[in-house]
């Protein structure tokens, strides 16, 4: 109690090194305690539902690796059966639904059997949710809505169950209202809240074995813990995806299907990754920060240490220096810890507006209690890492040689402090240098990612959801026709240049699948790279802005079934006909009895399709009415700023559809902002943490270089008083500058060599050993130690040799 | 001689000091004993080893060489926190430039100590309170050590001294730092503890506060060159 007393006066009574080294610490546990919030929220929080641990999803794969293929109907209804390991197994699909009423509105939802609601074991805040009867063609149809929409769009209405809304040109009965805060959590369409559940009616015909667009959701049984009933799991649906193999294996060969448990997908692979680097470079941060602060404890422990010799002489032993020393850090840190805190809960704003719009749970970032023990766990370590070698150091002082040199000698303790500053300084440069090496390279990578041309009209395209759904669009011809017109009306607009239509965009992925081309024959056991499939309007490329690298597009017309001309990419071209320009050649799906064959009229530049860092794989465009989606985008090429255009636009759909939304309004530079998003996220948090480092280091130096210049006052007198000019003793101190800058940028390299494994897969078009990032890293870290030395230096150039003589 | 009266012996102390490869003799074979309730002081000019032997006497340095009894115990081997518990309750130290620790009041300077020894906090309080009244100090128990002048800090160095209650006070230039007046006064307040019974080890080359002693041990170069009984 004592020493917390004494600890809390030194502390107020030296208000100066308390503001600097609590700051400090504010800073490293701050940056840390806010990557914990974020992680906490989107990792460590417990799924909102019943025994979150048994939410597995299923998915079939390879039986070599484990990778991520939906489900078919079949595949549901054959795991459905023979399972024994579920206490309830469903499977569900994403869709866009309409909701009728003024205004119409598309709102996202989910195509799922009954067993999936059940599965995440909460009940519904009002009525029930859907029976196996309504999973059933031609029964009633129903459906559950969000607590969200119940309340913002019907008013918290309670006599809403039961009585029927209009959903996708159709009347549904309302059956239930989902819990208050319910979240569907799925891999697909992330951060998106879905908000309207509607019975998804599977095929059981063997013709739709090879659809796989439904993903399994499962409970496991709560008969045995979760591990052994995973591993259970693993092994049953191994079995029974090696059954389904035997039964089918033109679509099936060396198929199974596994369990993946949803707390872990939910988050994300690369989301993961990224925390854990966020994560690492914060804490090199808080060892700055730390290496900092001792440094300041040692500077503060030559000043006390007349006080530590009578504390020796009148009894005290080693250890209870030790720990009066640890207590103030400890109290230090704590201070730190809570400011940290402090910094990290105004800084979630600023965290939150450059979150990635796509991560699941990310509104439960916050300060809770829980982030704050974190910060106070992690105060108390910092306590230990940054007090422990000051109070090493001050419990080695020799008394007597102090209390009868008045404080001027400090004999061992004097010694080790001035071994030790330098290398503390050394560190905190070298751990900055790391830090600012990984910040330019993400930086740089970010910068590439953004000047990679992605091969098409970025700024003056416009795109928007269109779902037809419903019985005006339940023939092929019904929704071409639908299309075509509004593709007529908006071309005519002024400003438009051209108007088409798509079933996805680039960069957002898609449908995909095996192809053969001409001598190629059907054989289950050969593996063919997957390749990407859109079903376009002729307009389609030149409203995207892509070039068309020879032959043509596919004229307007009928085609549906048999053959189709499909225009492909370079890179199929490429990867087919190396050195050919492929116009001319067929290709036809992977299968023993392929239901189309398609002649490749035009080749066109290459677009990415799964994200803006991923390489443009091969990819052929069917024309659109070969086979109408239900879900398809706008595309507008305006001649100028596209989303003036949008009001026309609404107007021209409501002309064709009154019930018809306008939804997801974007341009091309949007969709390419949202795929660069996660990049941007923890690029500009590595350049946050950079320049923390950075300035952390610089400050740091700058008491080293000024705690030794100091010391050595009367040396520099003498210097002077034998006529040395003040430019030579300013070099004397800017040297020491250097030592500590050439110390620092040796270690700092060495450890960069080491760490920079970590961003193996994050770099994009840069080496992780970039030469040029490195020289720059090393130059901001030397400018950072000159400028922290220059200030020490100009200061001992000015010193009076009388008085420098007479200074202890 | 009565063995039982004697608190201090040395036998044979040296120490030396290793810098280099530079051997410096600080002390070459001291024989010493101070009795209980005994005044010494030690003399000797500057640099013939008085406070290297004030520090081994005061447990605070270790001699290289000899034999070191303390109240019947040896002690010149002990390791670091041994000597810190002896240290602590067998003496009582009191410094030229008093030593106080600024950030502590008069009363938790005087504690500090007791503290050290783990005694409870009424315990403490008690003994602060009898040392600080014994030196006239405890009008100015809140006060900080900078709010008093220098004689007023050196009582209450004493004070703290005095407050464990140790078998021997060991002042190494008590009035090194004060003025002719206060000197006096401390010196009569050692004086005046000696009477009541304390076992006294002052260092001083000040022959005027050296006549207090009831003896004088002079030291030159490391070696004690004579003794010499006071005439009072």
């Amino acid at each position: 109690m004592n020493d917390l007393r004494f600890a809390l006066r030194q502390l107020r009574r030296n208000p100066g090194f308390t503001a600097v080294a609590v700051l400090t610490l504010a800073l490293g546990i701050g940056a840390n305690t806010a990557i914990f919030s974020v992680f906490k929220a989107l990792v460590l929080e417990p799924l909102p539902y019943r025994d979150p641990l048994r939410l597995v999803h299923v998915w079939k794969s390879d039986i070599a690796i484990h990778d991520f293929m939906p489900l078919s109907g079949p595949d549901y209804f054959d795991l459905r059966a023979q399972n024994r390991c579920f206490e309830e197994l469903g499977a569900y699909a994403t869709a866009r639904h309409n909701l009728g009423g003024d205004p119409p509105v598309r709102v996202q939802g989910i195509l799922c059997t009954a067993a999936i609601l059940r599965a995440f074991g909460v009940q519904p805040a009002l009525g029930r949710w859907f029976t196996e009867a309504e999973e059933t063609e031609g029964t009633r149809r129903v459906v559950v809505l969000s607590h969200r929409l119940w309340r913002e769009r019907y008013a918290g209405d309670c006599g809403l169950v039961g009585r029927s809304i209009v959903v996708n040109g159709e009347g549904h009965e309302v059956v239930g209202i989902t819990p208050p805060g319910f979240q569907f959590l799925s891999p697909w369409y992330r951060g998106s809240p879905f908000e309207v559940w509607t019975p998804l009616v599977l095929s059981r015909d063997e013709k739709e074995r090879n659809g796989c667009y439904y993903l399994g959701l499962g409970r496991l049984k709560a008969d045995r813990p979760i591990r052994a009933a995973l591993e259970g799991a693993q092994t049953e649906l191994r079995a029974i995806g090696q059954r389904v193999a035997e039964a089918h294996p033109a679509t099936h060969y060396r198929k199974v299907f596994w369990a993946y448990p949803l707390v872990f997908q939910c988050v994300g692979g690369s989301v993961l990754g990224r925390l854990i680097l966020l994560f690492w470079i914060a804490g090199l941060v808080l060892l700055v920060a730390c290496a900092n602060v001792a440094s300041l404890l040692l500077t503060k422990g030559a000043e006390r240490q007349a006080e530590v010799a009578v504390r020796f002489a009148l009894g005290a032993a080693r250890g209870r220096i030790i720990r009066q020393w640890l207590t103030e850090s400890l109290l230090l840190a704590l201070i730190g810890g809570l400011a940290g805190a402090g910094l990290a809960a105004a800084g979630l704003g600023l965290l939150h507006g450059l979150l990635p719009g796509d991560l699941q749970r990310a509104e439960g970032i916050r300060i809770d209690q829980w982030v704050l023990l974190f910060s106070l766990g992690l105060s108390g370590v910092t306590a230990v890492i940054c007090g422990l070698i000051p109070a090493l150091t001050v419990s080695q002082t020799r008394p007597m040689e102090i209390i009868k040199g008045g404080g001027s000698s400090g004999g061992s303790s004097r010694q080790a402090r001035r071994r030790l500053l330098p290398r503390l300084a050394v560190a905190q440069l070298a751990i900055a240098l790391c830090v600012a090496n990984l910040a330019i390279l993400m930086l740089v990578s970010y910068g590439r990612v953004l000047a990679t041309p992605q091969g098409f009209e970025e700024q003056r395209v416009l795109t928007a959801d269109v779902w037809l759904w419903g019985d005006r669009y339940r023939e092929p011809e019904q929704k071409t026709h639908f299309w075509r017109q509004l593709l007529e009306q908006a071309e005519a607009l002024p400003g438009v240049e051209a108007a088409a239509v798509t079933t996805k965009l680039p960069l957002e992925g898609g449908r995909n699948g095996e192809i053969l081309v001409e001598g190629e024959v059907f054989d289950m056991q050969a593996k063919h790279p997957l390749v990407e499939m859109s079903w376009v309007s002729p307009s389609y490329f030149k409203a995207m802005g892509i070039a068309l690298v020879r032959g043509r597009t596919m004229p307007p017309g009928t085609g549906i079934g048999g053959v189709h001309e499909a225009v492909v990419n370079r890179a199929l071209a490429e990867r087919y006909w190396p050195g050919q320009d492929g116009l001319g050649h067929s290709l036809r799906p992977n299968s023993p009895e392929p239901t189309w064959t398609a002649v490749i009229v035009g080749v066109v530049e290459n677009v990415r399709q799964w994200g803006a860092e991923s390489k443009p794989l091969p990819e052929i465009y069917f024309r659109y009415d070969a086979e109408p989606a239900v879900g398809a985008k706008l595309i507008v090429h305006s001649a100028a700023e596209p989303v003036l255009l949008v009001p026309a636009l609404q107007r021209e759909i409501a002309r064709l559809d009154p019930d018809m939304p306008l939804s997801d309004v974007r341009t091309m530079r949007h969709v390419i902002t949202a795929s660069t998003a996660h990049r941007k996220f923890v690029t500009r948090l590595i350049e946050l943490f950079m320049a923390t480092a950075l300035l952390l280091a610089l400050v740091g130096v700058y008491g080293v270089i000024s705690y030794q210049a100091t010391h050595r006052t009367r040396e520099f007198g003498l210097r002077l008083a034998f006529g040395a000019s003040r430019r030579q003793i300013h070099r004397l101190v800017l040297r020491q500058a250097l030592w500590i800058a050439g110390w620092g940028t040796l270690f700092g390299l060495g450890a960069t060599l080491n760490l920079a494994f970590v961003l193996r897969h994050l770099l994009y078009g840069i080496d992780r050993l970039d030469v040029f990032a490195l020289a720059l890293a090393v130059v901001l870290v030397v400018v950072a130690t000159l400028v922290a030395g220059s200030v020490p230096a100009w200061r001992v150039g000015r010193v009076d040799p009388i008085n420098a003589l007479r200074y202890e | 001689m009565n063995t039982n009266n004697t608190l201090i012996t040395l036998e044979g102390i040296t120490k030396v000091f290793y810098t280099d490869e530079v051997e410096t003799h600080a002390l070459a074979g001291v024989h010493l004993q101070v009795k209980r309730a005994e005044y010494v002081c030690i003399a000797g000019p500057s640099g013939c080893g008085k406070s290297t032997l004030l520090s081994i006497l005061g447990l605070l340095d270790t001699p290289t060489e000899g034999r070191y009894m303390l109240n019947g115990q040896p002690v010149a081997s002990l390791g670091h926190a041994a000597r810190a518990r002896i240290r602590n309750r067998e003496v009582g130290f009191i410094f030229q430039s008093f030593n106080l620790i600024g950030d502590l009041t008069v009363y938790e300077n005087v504690e500090l100590p007791l503290t050290y020894r783990g005694l409870n906090a009424t315990v403490r309080k008690q003994r602060a309170h009898e040392a600080l009244e014994k030196v006239g100090m405890s009008h100015r128990m809140k006060h900080y050590p900078s709010q008093l002048s220098g004689g007023q800090q050196q009582r209450v160095a004493v004070a703290r001294a005095l407050a464990g209650k140790p078998s021997i006070l060991l002042a190494d230039e008590p009035t090194g730092n004060l003025d002719s007046k206060n000197g006096e006064a401390v010196m009569e307040l050692l004086r005046a503890l000696h009477r009541e019974g304390a076992t006294i080890c002052m260092v001083t080359h000040d022959p005027r506060f050296a006549r207090h002693a009831e003896r004088t041990v002079h030291l030159f170069d490391g070696r004690i060159v004579e003794e010499v009984m006071s005439e009072e």
